[in-house]
């Protein structure tokens, strides 16, 4: 029952970065131009209107206040797919965990079963 | 029915069934996921919202279970309350950790930071650090490790409407509990069957648990049991 649970939940976790993944179109996944200020507006694009570094080498912000922390750089599928991963690799040890515990908790009660009850037959006899 | 059999910590057929449709619902959740519309401002990381949401919810929901099967145990003595509330902790540490860790995942990209001593994030972190303290006091507290155990229970259930709360009475840089309620209706079926999912899953894992207890306790007769017959030195 361990093994099949736990195969189950392995073949879930396999698959669900190829279910999740594969269908969605192109438009679907987060542009810079979705979550970020437009490519002209950044500095790569434009080299010649890139903000210059004042006298004590500070270079003017010259993005919207609430789009700073996209421009970072930091891909976010690796995040998102990472806590996901996490979620069931978490889920996958406790369930492992578990049934290893039951397991071997299986094993004593047969052991001490057989002993009472071996115990018990010498007695009568 | 043999011992071995009374004793095994199998499903039943409800459960399993009821494995199945979680088994199902991690299948489809995630295609929902990736098709619900981009939130605008956090962009595609917003994502986790669909298991961060759910995971957080377990994690209280197990220990307000906990809770009152810890004070069902030490006002009235049932046993069956304490293997109950025991289970409970033992899968709010697990949903717990899930939640310190899928957050701080969103919360690098949304904030700019791992972590934030905000008052959400703070009671969070404390209400698993009291469970995994349960679980240590339970394990490792001697004769009287599970009523201390229990105790800790009582506060670890004290902290979950703080939590839940929290945003709405101080200031913190985490989402209000209103995003549930006002949620794009694109994004209503991938949360609210993540939801499901995830709920019918903590369910099975609390009955698997559970049973492990009923077989700790029937492993604890047979051992007195034994003694008494001497086939086992005190």
């Amino acid at each position: 029952m361990t093994a099949r649970l736990c195969g189950g939940l392995l073949a879930g976790l396999l698959l669900l970065p190829t279910l999740g993944y594969a269908d969605i179109p192109p438009q679907a996944l987060p542009s810079r131009a979705a979550v970020a200020p437009t490519a002209a507006t950044t500095p790569a694009a434009t080299p010649s209107a890139a903000p210059k570094a004042d006298a004590e080498g500070f270079v003017p912000d010259s993005r919207p206040p609430n789009m700073t922390n996209v421009e970072e750089g930091m891909p976010a599928a690796p995040l998102v797919a990472g806590a996901y991963g996490f979620i069931w690799l978490a889920v996958l040890v406790f369930v492992a965990y578990t049934a290893k515990r039951a397991a071997n908790l299986e094993g004593e009660i047969a052991h001490l079963a057989e002993r009472i009850g071996s115990a018990e037959a010498a007695s009568k006899s | 029915m043999t011992p071995k059999e009374a004793s095994r910590p199998t499903l039943s057929i409800t459960m399993w069934a009821m494995l199945a449709l979680s088994i199902a619902g991690m299948l489809i959740a995630p295609q929902l996921i990736m098709r619900a519309p981009t939130e605008p401002t956090m962009g595609f990381v917003q994502r986790i919202f669909y298991f961060h949401v759910p995971c957080a919810w377990l994690a209280m929901l197990g220990a307000f279970v906990a809770g009152i099967g810890s004070a069902v145990y030490l006002f009235k003595g049932s046993e069956r309350a304490e293997q109950i509330a025991a289970a409970a902790a033992e899968l709010t540490v697990l949903f717990g950790l899930c939640v310190i860790v899928s957050g701080p995942l969103w919360a690098r990209k949304a904030w700019g930071v791992f972590w934030q001593w905000d008052v959400r994030l703070t009671t969070t972190a404390l209400l698993w650090i009291i469970f995994v303290a349960y679980l240590f006091a339970r394990r490792y507290g001697g004769p009287g490790g599970r009523r201390l155990s229990a105790g800790l229970a009582l506060f670890g259930a004290a902290d979950v409407p703080m939590i839940y709360i929290s945003v709405s009475i101080w200031r913190t840089i985490h989402p209000k509990t209103s995003v549930v309620p006002s949620l794009d209706p694109g994004m209503r079926p991938a949360f609210w069957l993540s939801m499901l999912t995830f709920t019918v899953l903590f369910v099975v894992l609390m009955q698997m648990r559970l049973r492990l207890e009923q077989a700790r306790a029937r492993y604890s007769s047979l051992y007195l049991q034994a003694q008494d017959a001497g086939l086992i030195d005190d």
